[in-house]
């Protein structure tokens, strides 16, 4: 649509307000809390901020938590609609997290990054390679996962 | 979602309002200012001033007429953080109580100050709301005026004509003329203003260049696009989809103007009508009685003021002269079907070459068969509108447009049409209900070419979204090709999940370990499902992998999968204990993945729950791996949470692991009718 033309020019010199969805403990829902990410980085770099703002947690307290194994780290290049995201750290190794955690966290990031201006999806991968699911996982990563994967 | 995470996320609410408090310093004023909104005054109620900027409360009918001026829909419920306005264009906007950025098609944008609340309601900055609408903003002296815009104008061509999109904010009254001296059709948009200046060119050899001009005064201003066109040609012009504007086509041929599936969005297929532009300032009448003709239009008395062309004494070869009305009901309605559109499929394209509807257990099914995997687009209107539709992209439908019929009640009509033709294919599933609908859309179970449509008997949640997007694809890649049996009925695979060098998740405190536990459940299951004169294989029978210790993961979840589908089994049943950092999470939950799963997961999911007696978790559905690249349908059941003090103490009783078991066997006996039941759909 044109008019989307006309919202990149907009926002494209001033700082971007983005928003990183938290997982709200003990649920699926996720909390969002919006940082400002500075004009002079571009897609690719506000991206990766708003990755590692979410791997990092939240910087206030509450019931928010980021559920990605603490130390995991993540690198997002941008191609097209497609963030992807390669995720390298203690998740490489076979996990204990339940279903609901592993949905929980892929929904986070998910969200995340499909927030950011023309990003339509995620491809995870784990330590460079694309993977069937994280190592004693159960959600597939073969695909680009969307909003549509958690709409249920 | 379950009343339970409902609960939780009102008892989060309730504590996690910090705008509420903060909103005791907000610096509210009452106003008596007027709200002019295309060219017409709302009245609010509790209008106000904030930072020097006018806010409006959610509640306040005076927003909800605002927006019904230009189409747009809120949805706001006391109580809750989110205002979402659904805009003309069926685009999402969305605002948070305390944030200052405000959704707008899923970007955020910021704003100078947050929605707060105040006397239960939530209150909204009026003018990032009209900015975020794509209304033009002005202030004067004792109100503000809120003018639609026109957005773009743009041309392209087809094989047989031409078409010039112009999108517009609102719903546009439109008035046509043409210009004979100079070769130009002058569109004229009174009450609309633009930010399009000077000539557009439109690159198309029929259309070549249009000249856009805004005049009158700037509460009320009048923009007026004049396209030049070549000679001989014809034209028609309607509204477009979801009413964001008008679109004029242009072209040689009567047959050429056809205008396709524009009955799924407004009900309106404009063809050869013919009017003498009203003046500007009498109202429209409702129904213009069409004058279909062959012969040239009569004398057009000119009109005042609006349009800086002269107006043509006759009308040439350029006959059809048209308007627009911002009501759909105002306008005729093709019903038949529409001409099958002349579309090749590009390289790239997939061909969609049959459509079916059946009535299925959770409501109606639109089957379309596929050469391939898609992307889609969905998006649903606010109530009382609740119109739905569905884009997939990169299709060309083989054949003519089809209108559908359900037998549910609150369905009035499906169409499957060529919608797009250029620059990209797309073929729309447009669904008009006279209530709220959820669709589910996603491949469907045994068939690896089709991909379902399904409209739900149960409405969807207040929360539920109204737009999204998602692939099919039916070829998941995998290292070994995919080997299939022959179909053996009384035949089911279990695969109780994880095992050998990957425990699952584990609970130190109770001595509890998925990988064991799962296998437990699973061996009970196979020996009841055995006394009731199932066939049962099973992925693994012992504490160990299914596929190379040493391999991937893709190999270890394919592995499971190749068990299932090698043997020809019926089902697939994956056995699996939940985990989470939230102790207080417990029950049971189902997943599954295709759309034709749902039933088996829901006659799992009641008789476990019937027999083990814990938290009902509801059916849930998963891109879970081993659920979504097994050939039968296929269910992974999440027993308990053994990180749930409750369910872990179950968990470690014997009892309890036979009731487990013995409600999953129930639940695939309740599915089948048993093993000798031959499965409908198989010979």
């Amino acid at each position: 649509m044109p008019a989307c033309t006309k919202k990149a020019e907009v926002t494209q010199s001033q700082p971007l307000k983005i928003t990183v969805f938290y997982c709200k403990a003990g649920t699926e829902e996720l909390m969002p809390v919006d940082y400002t990410a500075k004009a002079s980085l571009d897609g690719a770099q506000v991206a990766n901020y708003a990755t590692d703002q979410l791997l990092a947690g939240p910087s206030v307290g509450r019931d928010a938590v980021a559920l990605f194994p603490i130390g995991t780290q993540a690198s997002v290049t941008l191609s097209g609609g497609t963030a992807t995201v390669n995720l390298i750290g203690p998740i490489q190794k076979s996990s204990s997290v339940g279903t609901s955690d592993e949905v929980a966290m892929f929904k986070a990031l998910v969200y995340t990054l499909t927030g950011l201006p023309n990003v339509k999806e995620v491809q995870v991968l784990v330590g460079g390679q694309k993977v069937a699911a994280l190592p004693g996982g159960h959600l597939e990563l073969d695909q680009p996962l969307t909003r549509e994967t958690f709409a249920q | 979602m379950t009343l339970r995470v409902t609960a939780l996320l009102c008892a989060a609410l309730s504590f996690g309002l910090p705008a509420a408090t903060r909103a005791a310093g907000i610096p509210f004023t009452q106003t008596g200012a007027k709200v002019y909104v295309a060219g017409r005054q709302v009245h609010f109620q509790h209008l106000g001033v904030a930072y020097g900027d006018p806010v409006a409360p959610a509640g306040d009918a005076g927003l909800r007429d605002m927006l019904g001026l230009v189409a747009a829909q809120l949805t706001w419920q006391p109580g809750t953080r989110f205002a979402a306005i659904t805009r003309a264009d069926g685009k999402l906007v969305t605002f948070t109580l305390g944030s200052t950025a405000v959704s707008i098609d899923g970007t955020p944008t910021a704003m100078p100050f947050a929605p707060f609340s105040r006397d239960s309601d939530m209150y909204l900055p009026l003018i990032p709301l009209a900015k975020a609408l794509n209304l033009g903003v002005r202030g004067f002296q004792g109100g503000y005026v809120f003018v639609p815009q026109i957005l773009s104008v743009r041309g392209h061509a087809e094989s047989d004509r031409t078409i010039v999109q112009m999108t517009a904010s609102a719903p546009a009254e439109y008035k046509t003329a043409f210009n004979q001296r100079a070769g130009t059709l002058v569109m004229s948009f009174p009450g609309f203003g633009t930010d399009l200046k000077g000539t557009i060119a439109l690159g198309t050899r029929t259309a070549t260049r249009a000249a856009v001009s805004m005049a009158g005064p700037p509460g009320f201003p009048t923009t007026t696009v004049a396209i030049s066109v070549a000679r001989g040609e014809r034209f028609a012009a309607h509204h477009m989809a979801g009413n964001a504007g008008v679109e004029l086509i242009v072209a040689k041929s009567q047959a050429a103007l056809r205008v396709e599936d524009v009955a799924s969005s407004t009900g309106t297929v404009r063809r050869t009508e013919r009017k003498t532009p009203a003046p500007a300032s009498t109202p429209r009448p409702a129904t213009p009685p069409p004058t279909p003709t062959a012969t040239p239009a009569p004398t057009a008395s000119p009109t005042p003021t609006q349009t800086p062309a002269a107006m043509p004494s006759n009308v040439p070869t350029a006959q059809p002269m048209v308007t627009g009305s911002a009501s759909p009901a105002a306008e005729p309605t093709d019903n038949g079907v529409s001409p099958a559109p002349q579309v090749s499929p590009s390289p790239g394209d997939q061909r969609i070459t049959a459509l079916t509807v059946d009535d299925v257990a959770t409501g109606t099914r639109i089957t379309l068969t596929l050469s391939g995997p898609v992307s889609f687009e969905w998006h649903r209107l606010a109530d009382p509108d609740n119109r739905y539709w569905l884009d997939i992209k990169g299709a060309v439908l083989i054949g003519p447009s089809q209108t559908l019929a359900s037998t549910l009640p609150f369905i009035k009509e499906i169409k499957v049409s060529q919608n797009q033709v250029d620059p990209e294919h797309v073929v729309r599933v447009s669904i008009t209900p006279t209530q709220p609908i959820d669709v589910a859309v996603g491949p469907i179970a045994q068939s690896a070419n089709q991909m379902g449509v399904e409209i739900q008997r149960t409405p969807p949640g207040p929360d539920a979204p109204h737009a999204g997007i998602g692939t099919i694809s039916f070829t998941p890649p995998s290292p070994t090709p995919m080997v299939r049996g022959p179909l053996q009925h009384d035949l089911i695979a279990i695969d109780p999940g994880h095992g050998g060098n990957d425990p699952g998740a584990i609970n130190t405190g109770y001595g509890l370990v998925e990988s064991h536990i799962a296998l437990e459940v699973a061996l009970k299951v196979r020996d009841e499902l055995r006394h009731l004169g199932w066939k049962v294989i099973m992925t693994r029978e012992g504490d160990n992998e299914v596929g190379d210790p040493g391999g991937a993961d893709r190999q270890e979840l394919q592995a499971r999968c190749d068990v299932g589908n090698a043997a020809g089994a019926r089902l697939f049943l994956s056995i699996h204990v939940n985990s989470s950092t939230a102790q207080y999470l417990n029950g049971t939950t189902t997943y599954y993945y295709r759309l034709g799963d749902k039933p088996f997961a829901q006659a799992v999911q009641a008789a476990t729950v019937a027999s083990d007696g814990i938290a009902d978790d509801g059916v849930k559905r998963q891109a879970f791996y081993v659920v979504k690249n097994t050939i039968m349908p296929a269910v992974l059941v999440e027993t308990a949470f053994l990180s749930n003090p409750h369910d872990a103490a179950l968990l470690a009783q014997r009892s309890f692991i036979a009731r487990l078991a013995h409600g999953i066997a129930r639940g695939v006996m309740d599915y089948t009718g048993g093993p000798q039941t031959i499965p409908a759909g198989t010979q």
